[in-house]
């Protein structure tokens, strides 16, 4: 019979076992498909069943059972390979990395052929000593082993650091982490042999194995954050299931019914809170991660949010400067604005001017011969006694000069006028019969003294009435007709007023080839004579301004100007007037034609009147 | 005996009118500014006004009329391009007549057909 330790001894290594099971089978169940978990699965069931052999090693009596045991417990050579296989795979897979490959592997483990072949047998442990110590005796491969052993230690250790070295911040912790795990179990180990045993507990060495529970436990939290499985989850699930097997395992020793049924209560509890508990810790997990993926996508919506911010941002600046843009624009425009009105007004200044310059002008040139008329006329009306017969002559001769004097002023005036748009055309509808006959009227008697016949060729038909200035319109025929007696030595003058469908128009000088006849209906005015006629080079001549030498003894009072004017009247009116002439001694017809209907600038001058 | 005051710029032709207003039966007076347009007509209570625009005749139209007289009042000028004779007829003149195209004889002849309306 094998001596054994107190009960307490093998009480402990049952919770032990259960947590190195647990955290193993949790960290597998988990994530089962990482090489690092199972791996960490397989080092945490070797590991238990070690300590399941040693503890079975120490509780037994029966000395093959110890032997069993003993031998069963060199699983425990195994736990070095896996941890330094398990550190290599670890690190790699803490960058992500997968460098397995089998080759590796198989290379790693083929130390430990020998190792799994002889250490069952009498190599490793050869037997027992007797009753009660029964100890190991040990075999001639036993310490080989133990060099095996801690050959793979060393190696996990040195791959640990060199790994360290390398990683990086996060992979740093992990290993860190393992590291303490290492350092805690072999302080327990050296705390449990040495000093216990120098202060008089021999028996104490039994609880060294335990010492692995910290390295259990540092790794598994090393893969837990990596991987980041939720801890808290893990670590309720584990210890509820924990509390659960530590109160059902007190089934094993509890005598009494009592006892037993309170046991069975407070498993059931246990069950039913642990249960409810794990319940509440997933859901809170479930919430914090919801809460963690809300928040995420907050995150993500506030970026969006600052960038569609500083989008805005933009559009209102760009939208500033096109503001600004605007209103450098809109003073611009005003600016533009000001100076046209400040330009308008100069003009209207302008315009008032030149009306007062030509009422200056015209004052002044009228200011001379305007006495000397009425002194002829007083004169030769005998306000100042009678006039020698001889001398009568002579005052008529120098009123006729006079005359012209004036006669020249109000031709110039009048065609300054026409051209600035100074001369007011009072437009009424007329009968053009009625004026032909008013100028007939008064040219006959002049006519008559120079035994001229003067005829005048009523229409047959009503003439259609035009919008026209009637005494300008007279003074232009009147032109005609007067200047017709004055030329004609003798013979006839007829004057002529009639419809007719289309324009005759025959233009003579340069310019008036671009000039268009007159669209539609016209009212036509002839004045034909039986006098000297016109030469084709003084009829292109006629009615141009200052018109020269012998084109201008045909101007009625000899400035030049007379037939430019009557040219001016009728253009304003929409007309065309021209002359025709077969030549020299075959007489000559001085045509006026005006549109029946009134020309849209009239209409539109009588418009802006009213 | 009719009274015409005679308010004109140029000399020659208040020589001219004043002998042919005469010799028509006028009694003629001379003014040669405003004051003494206005003195002889209060004084001698005119018929007649013949007054040129150089002379301000607008303007003595205007005052004229605005006293209420009604005497006869003819504006001489030359041909009206700046419509002063137009005014002076809105203001109450009788007749604008253009120096250059009335010898004195038909002035005379306006003016008493004038009178007679």
């Amino acid at each position: 019979m094998c001596s054994t330790p107190p009960f307490l001894l093998n009480y402990l290594y049952i919770p032990a076992i259960a947590t190195t099971v647990l955290l193993g089978f949790f960290i597998f169940y988990n994530n089962y498909k990482k090489i690092t978990n199972r791996l960490f699965f397989i080092f945490s069931i070797i590991i238990a069943l070690w300590m399941l052999f040693n503890m079975l090693n120490f509780s037994s009596t029966d000395f093959d059972s110890v032997l069993l045991y003993d031998k069963l417990s060199a699983i425990g050579g195994f736990i070095p390979a896996i941890f330094f296989i398990f550190v290599y795979f670890f690190s790699d897979d803490l960058e992500n990395k997968s460098t397995i490959s089998k080759r590796n592997l198989y290379l790693f483990l083929l130390p430990m052929l020998p190792f799994i072949i002889f250490s069952a047998t009498k190599y490793n442990v050869q037997g027992l000593t007797d009753p009660p110590e029964c100890e190991t005796i040990a075999g001639p491969l036993y310490w080989l082993f133990a060099a095996v052993i801690i050959f793979y230690t060393a190696g996990a250790l040195v791959i640990f650091f060199k790994k360290f070295k390398t990683k990086n911040n996060e992979a740093k912790k992990q290993l860190k982490i393992i590291l303490y795990g290492f350092s805690f179990s072999v302080t327990w180990v050296l705390i449990i042999n040495v000093i216990l045993q120098i202060f008089g507990f021999p028996n104490a060495s039994l609880l060294a194995p335990i010492g692995i529970i910290w390295l259990i436990v540092s790794i598994s939290y090393a893969i837990v954050k990596h991987q980041f499985l939720n801890a808290k989850l893990i670590a309720t699930q584990a210890l509820v299931v924990a509390l659960i097997i530590l109160i059902a395992s007190q089934f094993a020793f509890i005598v009494t019914t009592i006892n037993k049924i309170l046991t069975a209560f407070t498993l059931l509890i246990a069950i039913v809170f642990g249960w409810m508990l794990i319940r509440s810790v997933k859901k809170e997990v479930k919430r914090k991660e919801e809460l963690e993926v809300a928040n995420k996508k907050i995150d993500q919506k506030n970026v969006k949010l600052s960038s569609a911010n500083r989008e805005i941002s933009k559009r209102k600046e760009a939208l500033e400067v096109a503001n600004k843009e605007i209103s450098e624009r809109k003073e611009q425009l005003q600016k533009m604005a000001d100076s046209l009105a400040i330009a308008n007004d100069k003009l209207k200044q302008l315009d008032t001017a030149k009306t007062e310059f030509i009422g200056l002008v015209n004052h002044q040139l009228l200011h001379a011969p305007t006495p000397i008329k009425d002194y002829l006329a007083m004169l030769l009306e005998g306000s100042y006694g009678e006039i020698p017969e001889n001398q009568i002559k002579v005052l008529k001769n120098i009123n006729a000069a006079n005359d012209r004097q004036i006669h020249l002023t109000e031709d110039l005036m009048a065609v300054t006028r026409m051209e600035s748009g100074k001369m007011e055309l009072n437009f009424t509808k007329e009968k053009m019969e009625d004026i032909c006959q008013g100028v007939y009227v008064n040219v006959e008697p002049t006519a008559k003294e120079k035994n001229l016949v003067l005829e005048y060729a009523k229409p047959k038909t009503v003439l259609p009435e035009l919008v026209l200035d009637k005494s300008k319109i007279f003074e232009a025929i009147f032109n005609f007709v007067d200047n017709a007696v004055k030329y004609t030595p003798a013979g006839k003058i007829e004057l002529k007023v009639e419809l007719a469908s289309s324009s005759n128009y025959k233009p003579q000088s340069l310019e008036d080839q671009e000039k268009k006849a007159i669209a539609g209906q016209v009212v036509r005015v002839t004045v034909s004579d039986t006098g000297s006629g016109i030469s084709k080079e003084n009829i292109a001549q006629l009615f141009a301004k200052f018109s020269r030498k012998d084109a201008a003894k045909l101007n009625a009072n000899g400035t030049g100007l007379g037939l430019y004017l009557v040219k001016l009247t009728i253009e304003a009116h929409g007309g065309r007037t021209w002359a025709e002439s077969e030549g020299e001694g075959k007489g000559s017809q001085f045509i006026i034609e005006l549109p029946v209907k009134t020309p849209e600038e009239i209409l539109e001058r009588m418009a802006d009147k009213k | 005996m009719p009274k015409i005051v005679i308010a004109e710029d140029d000399k020659f032709l208040v020589d001219l009118y004043q002998k042919k207003f005469s010799d028509s039966g006028f009694e003629v007076f001379v003014a040669s500014n405003e004051k003494e347009v206005f003195d002889i007509i209060e004084q001698e209570k005119a018929d007649v006004l013949l007054v040129s625009l150089i002379m301000g005749g607008l303007e003595i139209v205007k005052k004229i009329r605005q006293e209420g007289s009604n005497m006869k009042i003819i504006i001489t000028g030359y041909y009206d391009v700046t419509e002063d004779g137009k005014k002076a007829i809105e203001a109450g003149a009788d007749k604008f007549i253009d120096k250059s195209h009335f010898i004195p004889a038909e002035l005379v002849e306006e003016i008493k057909k004038l009178m007679e309306k």
